[in-house]
């Protein structure tokens, strides 16, 4: 066709520009919101785990999937690999903080795949279990980081935080891994079709095993992080976590119901919404209102995302005429 | 005289890529049970739905008691006097007979300003009906534990509820035993004695002679005829509804036929297949005929591993091999192409491309695992090219083609595996006569290939027209097979029907 190289706008590049202009918007009005320290030690450093777990999640939810115990995990892992610390010491924690995510991740998958029930159902009520064994296990009271947290949470490398590193690397790594790999496209595939899927000899069992337990691995990497930043965690910290992972892989674009998405939009969705949480901050605007442009942002990303959406799917249907309309009867 | 109370003119609806009717037309007149016959995929189901209001036609015109009418749901249609008694029953599994036979019409009663229902009033309308049909069914029970005839006796009730005139049986004794069929018969005739006129839809013509007045046949969507009952025999029907230009159609290649490849010894699951024996030779074309809900597609499923547990023994080239997952068939050369291309068959929302790799993605990606889409698009391209499948590119999406080249992109995914038996569930449903006799084409050329195939088809012509030998099977086992000169559409129907 001729004109398949003209150029389209996707919604990834109206994000982009929504990102941008509240940017600007907010650098006009603020000026030491501009300065490189702030930036990275605040603006990044503060969505890191949040932006990470983004990651395995948008795999998750574009299989079809979703998974709303990633802060339960988190903090379970971060509040046994503390426990561990104090009587084993550094190295043991971070097996069992790593151990912990696997875990907690395959149980997510093993119910879901096995016992063939709603992941939404699934990681609700797992949601509800890890807190509990959280809330157990510390008996309520704080968990403090070890040497390896605070390495993670706390150092820079080149005059950027180690965070930062960790999270650009994934961000390659999944960005691949959707966009190119074999895996990737399978993931569509079980999104926007499981049966077929699974009638091309695809085992989609296994993949969604794969992918709960990535993300339980995932939230344990973060755990590290989150544990070393804040030095000291409560049970009941990563009660918002899960919220704002899912907001931002919406505000990404990668359809709920599974099928449609992509980890650029994530990856947008994430600066956006860090964007917002320091940029209110620096300009000193209540926290009520800072939900309230929350909301009203991911309502125009959605809407964006509808209206690119409709124009693209407007379908070429091949039009077939019927029969002449005929004079005489019979 | 008898008035016509309802007339269809110049009905023509189409889905997306198929003309499913093409100026039909059809009338009914009080007191008469006229029918309305043809194969699989006529259109009798589809020109229902217009009538009943479940589909638009994009043109013609419904006339109920000669005023023009458009009825926006079904409900709508049952307000006005028409009701249609669906192929698979319309009820609640969960509710009472008595609150589905209500459902979307309660009787009201007014109590202290509120709108209450009239449980009284209801159950009295309900038993007066029941008693007129001479059926008795508990008004309390819930409908998932009632038989198939009883749920089709509450359907009956329910359109007599609204005084229906005309009332559509869409094939109504397909899950009927004889004995159901005949009390079912009965009541058909005490509703045309009440001056009711009755649509029947079935393609049992032994059924056509026993209760029907006239009968229309329609083919691949068009008018056909209108004949008396009592002026017309079956085999002027069956040319009717078969065509006479049926040989067309069927383009069968002259190949010879090899060596046995494949042959299934003793087959059976816990329940349904029961002890069954064929087998497949090099370059032949073998014929699955039988009802709905024979086994056939079952049996291929099951074979191919996708269902559960089943024994018996299979053999391919001689060897006898196992299989637990449908990856064990694939890599073995026998794939499977599913009866229903939107659900198992095909991811719509991809690309032709993309469709055809996915069952082997690992052969179209590096040691990496990242998928080279030249080479996807080069394969894809060469089955666009050699299959004639009309879409301006392998990246265009599945969804956007028609029935026919959607066929098309399912059996080129297939073959791209470079399978040895071809399994084929329905190659030609929901397809339109051109892209059909594409499809025989297709299918054709692929025996002289030296590939063997297995073909299930409701349309016996199909079968009759490109097969070596037809399995017949008959309530999960097969009753009888014949080789190409001797099979007959009635031989089979006769093992089929029994």
């Amino acid at each position: 066709m001729a004109n398949k190289k003209k150029f389209k706008v996707t919604f990834n590049m109206l994000l982009f520009l929504i990102w941008i202009l509240i940017f600007i918007g907010i650098a006009a009005t603020s000026p030491v919101f501009l300065s490189p320290s702030y930036l990275l030690n605040v603006m990044l450093r503060n969505i890191i785990e949040i932006g990470m777990v983004a990651l395995p999640m948008t795999l998750i939810i574009i299989m079809g999937g979703i998974d709303l115990s990633v802060g339960n995990i988190m903090i379970l892992a971060a509040t046994l690999g503390g426990l561990a610390a104090v009587t084993y010491g550094s190295a043991v924690a971070v097996i069992v903080t790593i151990l912990t995510g696997l875990v907690c991740g395959l149980i997510n998958g093993l119910v879901i795949v096995k016992a063939k029930i709603s992941p939404m159902v699934t990681t609700l009520a797992t949601m509800y279990l890890y807190l509990g064994i959280s809330r157990g296990i510390s008996k309520g009271s704080s968990i403090y980081s070890f040497d390896f947290a605070t390495t993670m949470g706390t150092t820079s490398l080149f005059g950027i935080p180690v965070q930062v590193w960790i999270y650009v690397l994934l961000v390659v790594i999944f960005t691949v891994l959707l966009a190119k790999t074999t895996l990737g496209r399978k993931l569509y595939s079980i999104g926007l079709n499981e049966n077929a899927t699974q009638y091309a000899g695809i085992d989609v069992g296994k993949i969604k095993i794969a992918m709960y337990i990535i993300c339980g691995l995932i939230c344990a990497l973060a755990s590290f992080i989150w544990l070393g930043r804040f030095t000291s965690i409560k049970f009941d910290a990563g009660t918002n976590f899960n919220m704002k992972v899912i907001t931002i892989v919406v505000l990404g674009g990668t359809s709920i119901n599974g099928g449609i998405g992509s980890m650029i939009g994530t990856i947008i969705g994430t600066l956006i919404i860090a964007t917002l949480n320091s940029g209110l901050t620096v300009m000193n605007i209540p926290i009520d209102v800072q939900t309230i442009v929350h909301g009203s942002v991911l309502i125009v990303a959605l809407i964006a995302y509808a209206v690119v959406n409709s124009r693209a799917k407007k379908k070429k249907l091949i039009k077939i005429e019927a029969a002449p309309k005929q004079v005489a009867s019979m | 005289m008898k008035k016509t109370i309802l007339e269809l003119k110049d009905i023509v609806k189409s889905f997306p890529g198929v003309l499913a009717l093409n100026r039909l037309k059809f009338d009914l007149k009080s007191g008469e049970v006229h029918a309305i016959c043809g194969e699989n995929g006529a259109g009798k189901s589809t020109l229902m739905k217009v009538v009943c209001g479940v589909y638009k036609p994009d043109e013609g015109e419904i006339y109920v008691d000669g005023v023009p009418q458009s009825f926006s749901s079904p409900l709508d249609a049952y307000r006005n006097g028409v009701s249609i008694i669906f192929q698979e029953t319309s009820l609640f599994e969960e509710m009472t007979v008595l609150d589905n036979i209500f459902l979307g019409h309660e009787i009201i009663k007014k109590k202290a300003g509120l709108k209450l229902l009239d449980y009284a009033a209801m159950r009295k309308k309900a038993t007066e009906i029941f008693d007129r049909l001479n059926t008795k069914i508990d008004l309390n029970a819930c409908i998932k534990t009632l038989g198939m005839a009883q749920k089709q006796m509450v359907e009956i009730a329910k359109a007599l509820t609204f005084d229906a005139n005309i009332i559509i049986f869409d094939e109504p004794t397909a899950s009927l035993t004889q004995r159901e069929v005949d009390a079912l018969f009965d009541i058909i005739n005490k509703l045309k004695q009440e001056g009711r006129g009755i649509v029947y839809i079935s393609h049992r013509l032994e059924e056509i002679f026993q209760i029907c007045d006239r009968v229309t046949v329609i083919r691949d969507g068009q008018y056909i005829s209108t004949r008396n009952v009592a002026d017309t025999n079956k085999d002027e029907l069956v040319a009717d509804m078969v065509g006479r230009a049926m040989t067309n159609y069927y383009p069968k290649a002259q190949t010879d036929i090899g060596e046995e490849i494949f042959r299934v010894e003793h087959y059976y699951d816990d329940g349904f297949l029961k002890d069954i024996n064929f087998y497949v030779r090099k370059g032949e074309i073998v014929g699955f005929a039988g009802l709905a809900g024979c086994g056939r597609t079952e049996l291929m499923q099951s074979i191919c591993g996708f269902t559960g547990k089943a024994a018996g023994k299979v053999f391919l080239n001689g060897e006898e091999i196992e299989i637990h997952n449908y990856n064990d068939a694939k890599n073995r050369g026998i794939v499977y192409v599913s009866e229903d291309r939107g659900k198992y068959g095909l991811i719509v929302d991809m690309s032709i491309e993309q469709n055809i790799t996915l069952p082997q993605l690992q052969n179209f990606a590096n040691n990496m695992s990242i998928i080279d889409t030249e080479k996807e698009a080069e394969i894809a391209g060469k089955y666009l090219k050699e299959f004639e499948i009309k879409a301006p590119d392998t990246e265009f999406l599945v969804a956007n083609l028609s029935g026919g080249n959607q066929q098309k992109v399912s059996v080129s995914k297939a073959l791209a595996l470079n399978p040895t038996l071809l399994i084929l569930d329905e190659p030609t449903r929901g397809v339109d006569v051109n892209a059909k006799a594409e499809i025989h084409k297709i299918i054709s050329e692929l025996t002289r290939r030296n590939l063997s195939i297995i073909m299930i088809s409701s349309e016996l012509p199909e079968l009759l027209g490109m097969c070596d030998r037809i399995y017949v099977m008959k309530d999960g086992s097969i009753a009888g097979c014949f080789d190409r000169g001797e099979f007959t559409q009635e031989k089979i129907l006769s093992i089929a029907l029994d």
